[in-house]
């Protein structure tokens, strides 16, 4: 069985063919590459901007700039990287298009068969990370996106938010630290609730 | 590579999280044969751990059926938007109506051309008064030009 790094050089050898036949028009191939990182691509918007409906604006249309200028990728990127790059692009410019700091509304976690307290202490959880999440700086909580939730290796990572990987370990560190300092009670009382 | 120090290992837990497999992979093997022996790294990946177990509590929905359908309509779209423009410059319905009806002018004139003889007697040989006189203004002579 290939190990990982084989695995992900495979999907980037199958995603660069992909992107050549899109570039020559190939909707059958759009769709394909589209079936491959929609969900990684919604993921990374919707907890940039905290907002599914705007999240899935900013999928659509970053899709629709894979499909109209795939020509501008360039294989010393990743097609992973060059599409997180136009929906982190497409989030800041949204961010900053805002009125001054809208609270911005927990995302609704998916419906479980958990007891009704349950949910309701989870429904209370995502919407604490939520807001402690959205009270970072874009480019640490872009950088938390990227590497925790969307499991980016620190270089792909450290590409789309255009810099070095010793920069992206700062943006994590401080990240991480103005988290903790937001949730760390919340995260004793739920270790505790779990135990 | 640098040999792995506290220090380093330190920031890696503080930068990456509690999760080994998503450290620094060059760097992975090191830091953990240093975490055995260093109480200050434990302590700080117990620490990493439950900001971790914190963070993966926040799901998004799953992309709905809505957005993938809009999505893998993306090509048919372009197309739709290329006639789009294209009505916009001639709104005049379909383009084979008139395109037929010009050809089959362009035919039938080349007809009547061709069957038609020639009539020498058509040729100019008056000029018109307001020309003459544009022509005599300027110092010419009309007659002289015609012929």
């Amino acid at each position: 069985m290939p190990d990982g790094t084989a695995r992900m050089t495979d999907a980037r050898a199958q995603d660069a063919e992909l992107m050549r036949r899109v570039s020559d028009g190939d909707p059958a191939a759009f769709r394909a590459l589209s079936d491959r990182h929609l969900g990684p691509v919604f993921g990374l918007a919707a907890r940039m901007l905290g907002d599914a409906g705007e999240a899935e604006d900013v999928a659509q249309e970053c899709f629709l700039r894979v499909w109209r200028q795939s020509g501008r990728w360039k294989p010393d990127a990743t097609v992973a990287t060059w599409l997180y790059r136009i929906a982190y692009n497409l989030c800041i410019d949204r961010i900053r298009a805002r009125r001054p700091t809208v609270p911005i509304e927990p995302l609704d976690p998916p419906s479980t068969d958990a007891s009704a307290d349950r949910r309701v202490q989870e429904t209370d959880v995502a919407r604490r990370v939520s807001q402690a999440l959205a009270e970072l700086p874009e480019r640490q909580r872009a950088a938390i996106v990227l590497v925790h939730y969307q499991e980016q290796p620190a270089r792909e990572a450290a590409n789309v938010l255009e810099t070095s990987v010793e920069g992206l370990e700062s943006l994590l560190s401080r990240a991480r630290r103005a988290l903790r300092a937001a949730l760390i009670e919340e995260a004793d009382d739920l270790i505790g609730a779990d135990t | 590579m640098n040999e792995m120090t506290e220090a380093r290992l330190l920031e890696i837990i503080a930068g990456h999280g509690s999760r080994p497999d998503r450290w620094p992979r060059e760097e992975r093997a090191a830091a953990l044969a240093l975490l055995d022996a260093s109480p200050a790294a434990r302590e700080a990946l117990a620490d990493a751990t439950r900001l971790d177990v914190m963070l993966d509590r926040h799901p998004v929905p799953p992309v709905s059926l809505a957005l993938q359908s809009r999505i893998a309509a993306i090509p048919e779209r372009r197309h739709e938007t290329l006639a789009g423009v294209f009505r916009s410059f001639w709104p005049f319905g379909a383009l084979w109506r008139p395109a037929g009806g010009l050809a089959a002018a362009a035919i039938i004139g080349l007809m009547v051309g061709i069957g038609t003889p020639q009539d020498e007697g058509t040729q100019i040989t008056q000029v018109p008064e307001a020309f003459a006189a544009v022509i005599a203004a300027a110092g010419g002579e009309v007659e002289e030009t015609l012929q």
